[in-house]
């Protein structure tokens, strides 16, 4: 019986090692410490947004948002900054234009009350005219190293996207379990009709969510802008989509068995950049990846469900 | 002179189709006990909240402490000094005690929680209401129904309140929890705090509370003291008129055996329980909550592992793996918490009644829309479900018509056995003696039932036959027309 909880609690965690096993036999390079903190740096980006749309899905809500904010706030920022303003006004208005959309989502969400599904996803639609509008189907690139030299490189052995990626997940982990304003955050999710008769306004914690994770938006967009020297153009959102939801997702399998929390998210993450890794190392077609991708995450979550017999992870949408 | 903590003058509230209360008004008395009594449906939940904020009347004043507080919101009212512990257990399950006895009133130094205080605080909070053994650091969702209340009584207690809302606290504990929880609402009374009670068990009406409101039909019908009333009459103004004398002649049983449970037993709750369910026949199951009585009605569904023993429906060996599996074989069941098991909220009345039906509604595989509101219409007007029309989402009924729409999904086509698991939880008097005659009318026409509760009087009242469960165990069989409830509760408190 007490084996059963251990496993359907754990159970993704035993995969993701099982696996890491596996990688470490199948291939020499895998194990090398360059190797391992290539994937940690490979997966920052997408783990930060993923830990922005984790907060807003502990709050009992979902974000689409991101797929077309975080295209936008690159494009506004590698503009301002190639013609001419400084660095911080250029990632104080990308910063600013992220939490206005935020700010958006959570008075169609909170305010009015629509779906959170639907009303971030027609955000997203909106937002990606905006940004075919203002800058064209375009990319753009970085006049000058600067992005690059500051956040790309070690730092005390690791590679700055790691250290980052580190400090935000304890950051977020700390705010969510051990401030008021996580606590409230987790009540509004979990059980909104009791958090209000507690006298606490679930609406306004659940409204907050939606524009804190613009802030890991905004992280996740000048790492992304450093990566890739530039800004990629509005259809690049849908590359990040459904790997952000796969984490995120994933996540809920992690320790608490469907229920998003900070600490699943940061190892799916880490999760699915070790298969990347792998497959790369094995030199596998490239239309391999996404089927490998997909199959490693149902047997994932395959085995964490089937410890828990009939019951199958329950994932809440919308 | 005693005076008016708080005072509601002329409250109307309406909802879409519903009058819920008209011009109800009511006064509690500093350090008073004031029980609110009616069936379902009078407009109790709707008072409290109207108090709490969550509704707002349509007409009316709420004065608090002299203040006029109509317009304050939910999230005001806690501070002015009014605590309210609801029906629905008002817990975060996956927090622990501790988190929800200081959910909303958490010391935070830089927003960070202080960890250290919030345990002296659920310690302190415990203490005052005698129940220190209650762990502080497991999740509440690992505790039980009763130690639930009482972690929500504790929580209430943080805020130092001069008014205690209690709505049906008891619903949901034993006998014992229910005298230790009395002695905490007196010595709360002694230290000066008001109390607004509200229940549908009249005996605690009288046991515990000064005065008593009763409410019917969203009116407010007198303030009564308490040592002046008899329970009859009190029972006559909450309803109306006099309650219908059930039969309780002993009813003539066949043979015929439909189930036979044999030294059933579950890996953990139930222990070597046997029993055999004949034709007609209204079999009892009684004992305290925790006795096991949920789990064998699971066992029996399915739902539930068996470790050993046998089950025997119909005279064959079967392993229940689904309920489903017995609904084929015409075994229907009421499921306890008729929320989540029971009911499907968000549907309204016609499509929960249709829905075990759906075969019966149907011609070639298509619904029969016309078969399906006439048969449920009747149904509902047959058992007198106070509603505005069979459209009416389930989830906007009292209780107790609630109750009587999971019921009411087994009488389309009575099956020839219903489990019955607490069909009375929550419900008022009135409704509760509907229900009885239901089910004594069901089993006059043949259908067998097995009646699931943990009240004696009702079993004495309802059944036939029953069983008595002591700690997952079949300890006796005995009849109601020749045993006392002296006797009954002696054998499920483990006595002879």
């Amino acid at each position: 019986m007490y084996n059963k909880v251990l496993l359907k609690k754990y159970g993704v965690l035993f995969s993701f090692i099982l696996i890491f096993i596996i990688f470490a036999f199948a291939f020499n390079d895998f194990t090398r410490i360059d190797n391992l903190l290539n994937i940690l740096r490979q997966c920052s980006v997408l783990t930060i947004v993923g830990i922005g749309l984790v907060i807003v899905m502990i709050a009992g809500e979902i974000d689409l948002s991101f797929t077309s904010s975080i295209p936008l706030a690159s494009a506004i920022f590698v503009n301002l900054y190639n013609n001419n303003s400084s660095i911080f006004i250029a990632m104080l208005l990308s910063l600013l234009v992220l939490i206005i959309v935020g700010i958006i989502n959570a008075y169609l969400v909170e305010g009015i009350g629509l779906s959170s599904f639907i009303a971030t996803l027609s955000v997203s639609f909106f937002l990606t005219g905006v940004n075919y509008a203002v800058f064209g189907a375009k990319s753009y690139w970085l006049k000058d190293d600067l992005m690059q030299n500051t956040f790309q490189g070690n730092f005390l052995f690791i590679p700055k996207f790691g250290w980052i990626l580190i400090i935000i997940s304890l950051l977020s982990y700390f705010i969510i379990n051990y401030t008021k304003h996580g606590k409230y955050i987790r009540a509004s999710g979990e059980n909104p009709y009791t958090t209000v008769a507690n006298g606490i306004n679930a609406k306004y914690y659940r409204g907050l969510a939606f524009i804190e994770a613009n802030l890991f938006y905004f992280v996740a967009t000048m790492l992304q802008v450093a990566r890739l020297s530039g800004a990629l153009g509005p259809a690049a959102g849908g590359n990040i989509m459904l790997p952000v939801m796969a984490i995120a997702f994933l996540g809920q399998t992690f320790f608490k068995i469907g229920k998003p929390n900070i600490v699943g998210v940061v190892l799916s993450g880490l999760f699915l950049s070790m298969v990347n890794n792998a497959l790369t190392l094995a030199e596998v077609k490239f239309y391999y990846v996404p089927m490998v991708q997909g199959l490693i995450l149902i047997v994932a979550i395959v085995l964490s469900s089937s410890a828990g017999k009939r019951e199958l992870t329950q994932i809440k949408f919308g | 002179m005693l005076k008016n903590i708080l005072e509601l003058n002329s409250i109307s509230k309406s909802f879409p189709g519903v009058r819920a209360l008209k011009d109800v008004s009511l006064s509690i008395r500093q350090g008073e006990i004031h029980a609110l009594v009616g069936q379902n449906g009078a407009g109790k939940s709707t008072i409290v909240k109207i108090i709490a904020g969550i509704y707002k009347p349509d007409q009316g004043q709420i004065k608090f402490k002299g203040v006029d507080i109509t317009d304050k919101h939910g999230f005001n009212i806690w501070e002015s000094g009014v605590a309210f512990v609801y029906q629905e257990l008002d817990l975060i399950e996956s927090f622990t005690v501790a988190e929800n006895i200081s959910f909303g009133s958490e010391k935070v130094k830089f927003g960070v929680i202080q960890k250290n205080i919030e345990q002296q605080i659920a310690k302190e909070m415990l203490k005052k209401i005698d129940q220190e053994s209650i762990p502080i650091n497991t999740p509440v969702s690992d505790l039980t129904s009763a130690q639930k209340q009482l972690v929500s009584i504790a929580k209430a207690m943080v805020r130092k309140p001069s008014l205690l809302v209690l709505d049906e606290p008891t619903a949901r504990l034993s006998a014992d929890e229910i005298k230790q929880f009395f002695k905490i609402l007196k010595s709360l009374k002694k230290s000066g705090i008001s109390i607004l009670y509200i229940s549908h068990r009249l005996e605690e009406v009288f046991k515990i509370s000064d005065r008593v409101t009763v409410l019917r039909d969203g009116e407010k019908i007198n303030t009564f003291n308490v040592k002046n009333i008899s329970k009859k009459d009190l029972i006559k103004s909450m309803i109306g008129h006099e309650i219908k004398k059930l039969t309780t002649t002993p009813r003539e049983i066949k043979e015929e055996v439909l189930i036979r449970v044999d030294r059933l037993s579950s890996p953990k709750e139930v222990k070597n329980v046997s029993f055999s369910l004949r034709k007609g026949e209204i079999l009892g199951i009684v004992g305290v909550v925790g006795a096991g009585k949920t789990e064998l009605v699971k066992c029996l569904l399915g739902e539930r592992e068996i470790a050993s023993g046998k089950i025997e429906i119909y005279g064959k060996k079967i392993i229940p793996k689904h309920p489903s599996q017995l609904i084929s074989q015409g075994i229907g069941n009421c499921p306890e918490d008729r929320k989540t098991e029971g009911l499907i909220l968000k549907a309204n009345i016609r499509e929960n009644i249709s829905l075990p039906n759906l075969k019966y509604l149907s011609k070639f595989g298509f619904l029969s829309f016309n078969k399906e509101k006439t048969e449920t219409r009747s149904i509902i007007k047959q058992l007198n479900v106070q509603c505005y029309s069979n459209e009416q989402i389930v989830d906007t009924l009292s209780g107790g018509n609630q109750q009587k729409i999971v019921l009411a999904k087994w009488l389309l086509k009575p099956p020839a056995v219903i489990i019955m698991d607490e069909p009375t939880i929550g419900i008022d008097v009135g409704s509760k003696f509907e229900i009885y005659s239901l089910v004594k009318d069901l089993a006059d026409r043949g259908t067998s039932i097995l009646y699931v509760a943990s009240d004696i009087d009702e079993i004495l009242l309802v059944s036939d036959r029953f069983v008595v469960l002591y700690n997952g165990t079949s300890v006796a069989e005995l009849l109601p027309f020749n045993t006392s409830s002296h006797e009954v509760l002696s054998c499920m408190t483990g006595g002879n």
